[in-house]
């Protein structure tokens, strides 16, 4: 599955977010949501982001195809940098890079048609004619396992998983390059999950779309992407090829969240408490290595450790400073 | 059919009762001449304030006319200016309210505190400032009117839209590389109108008050065109030996006033 065709399609450069807040009239010091990230996406290649919630990876996802603006840093997309475009330039870009979102109750407008819904963004960019344009929903409605008949209800008619199928229909419509999946199964039952995800993996081997995948469902992100990158506190903490990393952890981080996905349905297992404490606030992170405060392996050099990347295998870097750590095993949690 | 119909009325007595009501208002409001083919404004001194009669069913005012006909014929005029012109105010109230409770920033704090302005204003205090300064002809009343009323739709329309602007569908029309003027009306205004129909129902009695209260204060509809309001006023002097010119246009306001209010209690209690 992985590199379709390989060439560089996005690639971001010392990405930052800092969400401004304020109280009153004065500025307060800014919530640090993304900070300093790097990565490059290749054609055809499914690249996932995970990390626990308030992590920031659903901003990061936003911020590399400028749903959100960044704070710092640089954003190119098929070699144009697309940092400084303001948002009359990005629209006819729009098309190129899609998002399917998480909530797919809230992301079709309640009062347009599936149809209309699915049409919008073809007319907008001007793909199908007047005369056309039904087939092309008729189409689109088809290659996400839906019959085209659907065009004509509302979204309230439908269950979760057709809303998402719909979603997932409405972002392909536009022939897109970068597919944003922002946790497109989290809000969806579980026996449904597996479909999307099936579904999203067949259309992205068939099309050799690039898609960066929202996860914190690490099985998942296992199942459906060929590189992966974990983010604690706005800060890509590790990454490298899935089976690598997730083999091989070198990050004390990546090795918590690994060892937190229960083995078995339904298997007993003692109470697992993996990381001490909770996530910090973003709005003053912790000085040095940001997960330091919680880290089982720290020492005394963490704090002032400037998380800059080392790699440790062809392809898989970490921001960890100590290549010391005893072996891992998933079975085991990491003690001090 | 019958059966459904029946258990319609038990579930929703009110809005049942409110539509209905309505429904035979509109229908006398569209077609007076049909209820009361006598000419409202034929004028019979000879036959002054006479009493309801098989002939005059409400009786005649001090002029001889007929005061059912004024009455039928005034539904349209009355009832058509109160609708109007709330129509007006929710069109730009509630346009105007979505935009600022979607784009923020600077015009939204300016058309705020505008709004904040007008509504500082007693609204019947309003009313007769702006007839007094503007004049007094049905045109001016509607504007006096939309007026008024324009802030209570930007606020609710103003509130709507930054709760559905907050939605997802909202940034998924702008990944799809929709423009602000689309997503304002094909996406929000949508979700925003049935905030402002709530509005418009809520409004619609307080509004057909002040209509009338200005028509009595003379500063509405000029005679001899039959009003609600404007008879009250007229039939002031003989109220006490020819109360049928009054309580007739009264009632009339109470019914009217009536069916709005069991609609808007109707949709409220909403099963």
């Amino acid at each position: 599955m992985s590199g379709a065709n390989g060439r560089e399609l996005l690639r971001l450069e010392g990405v930052s977010k800092v969400f401004a807040q304020r109280r009153g009239f004065s500025r307060t010091a800014g919530l640090r949501a993304v900070t300093d990230a790097s990565f490059t996406l290749a054609g055809g290649e499914v690249l996932a982001l995970v990390g626990e919630s308030g992590s920031g990876k659903s901003t990061l996802g936003r911020t590399a195809i400028r749903v959100v603006e960044p704070t710092a840093g640089d954003i190119w997309l098929e070699g144009e940098r697309i940092t400084d475009l303001d948002r009359r330039q990005l629209r006819p870009l729009r098309r190129k890079m899609q998002m399917v979102f998480q909530d797919p109750y809230g992301s079709l407008n309640p009062r347009i048609r599936i149809g209309a819904a699915v049409a919008e963004g073809m007319r907008l960019h001007g793909l199908a004619s007047a005369r056309t344009l039904r087939d092309r929903v008729a189409q689109a409605l088809e290659q996400v396992g839906l019959r085209p008949e659907i065009a004509d209800r509302f979204p309230a008619a439908l269950s979760g998983g057709q809303r998402q199928r719909v979603a997932i229909a409405r972002a392909l419509a536009v022939e897109p390059t970068v597919i944003v999946a922002d946790e497109p199964t989290s809000a969806l039952d579980v026996s449904v999950q597996a479909e999307i995800i099936d579904l999203l993996k067949a259309l992205q081997s068939r099309q050799a779309l690039s898609m960066l995948f929202i996860s914190h469902d690490l099985r998942v992100v296992g199942d459906i992407s060929d590189r992966v990158m974990v983010l604690y506190l706005g800060r890509i903490v590790e990454s490298g090829p899935t089976g690598q990393v997730f083999r091989d952890p070198a990050h004390p981080y990546t090795r918590a969240l690994l060892q937190a996905v229960p083995k078995h349905v339904g298997a007993a297992h003692g109470k697992r408490q993996l990381l001490k404490g909770e996530l910090p606030n973003p709005v003053s992170p912790p000085s040095g290595c940001v997960f330091h405060p919680r880290c089982p392996f720290a020492i005394e050099a963490c704090r002032s450790a400037d998380m800059s990347h080392r790699e440790v295998a062809p392809g898989q870097v970490t921001a960890c400073i100590r290549d010391d750590l005893p072996a891992f095993d998933a079975q085991r949690e990491d003690r001090t | 059919m019958t059966a459904q119909f029946a258990s319609m009325i038990a579930r929703r007595p009110a809005l049942t009762m409110g539509m209905a009501l309505a429904l035979a208002i509109a229908v006398v409001a569209l077609l007076p001449g049909l209820f009361a083919p006598q000419p409202p404004n034929a004028i019979d001194v000879g036959r002054a304030l006479l009493p309801p009669s098989a002939e005059h069913w409400f009786g005649t005012d001090h002029v001889g006319r007929d005061v059912y006909a004024r009455v039928v014929h005034g539904a349209r005029v009355t009832l058509g200016i109160v609708a109007g012109s709330l129509a007006l105010s929710a069109l730009f109230g509630g346009v105007a309210g979505t935009i600022a409770g979607y784009l923020r920033g600077w015009s939204d704090l300016f058309s705020g505190q505008l709004v904040e302005v007008i509504l500082s204003f007693p609204p019947i205090f309003l009313g007769v400032m702006i007839t007094g300064i503007i004049g007094s002809n049905v045109a001016n009343l509607m504007l006096a009117l939309s007026i008024v009323y324009l802030p209570l739709f930007f606020r609710a329309a103003r509130s709507a839209a930054m709760v559905e602007s907050a939605r997802p569908y909202v940034e998924a029309a702008q990944v799809l590389g929709a423009g602000e003027g689309r997503i304002l009306f094909r996406h929000l205004l949508p979700n925003v109108l049935p905030a402002v129909l709530t509005q418009y129902i809520i409004l619609f009695p307080l509004a057909l008050q002040i209509q009338a209260a200005l028509g009595f204060l003379g500063l509405g509809v000029q005679p001899p065109t039959p009003d609600w309001g404007a008879s009250l006023q007229e039939s002031k002097d003989y109220v006490l030996y020819a109360s049928w010119t009054a309580i007739f246009p009264g009632l009339a306001l109470v019914v009217s006033s009536l069916a709005v209010i069991l609609i808007g209690r109707g949709l409220q209690s909403r099963t």
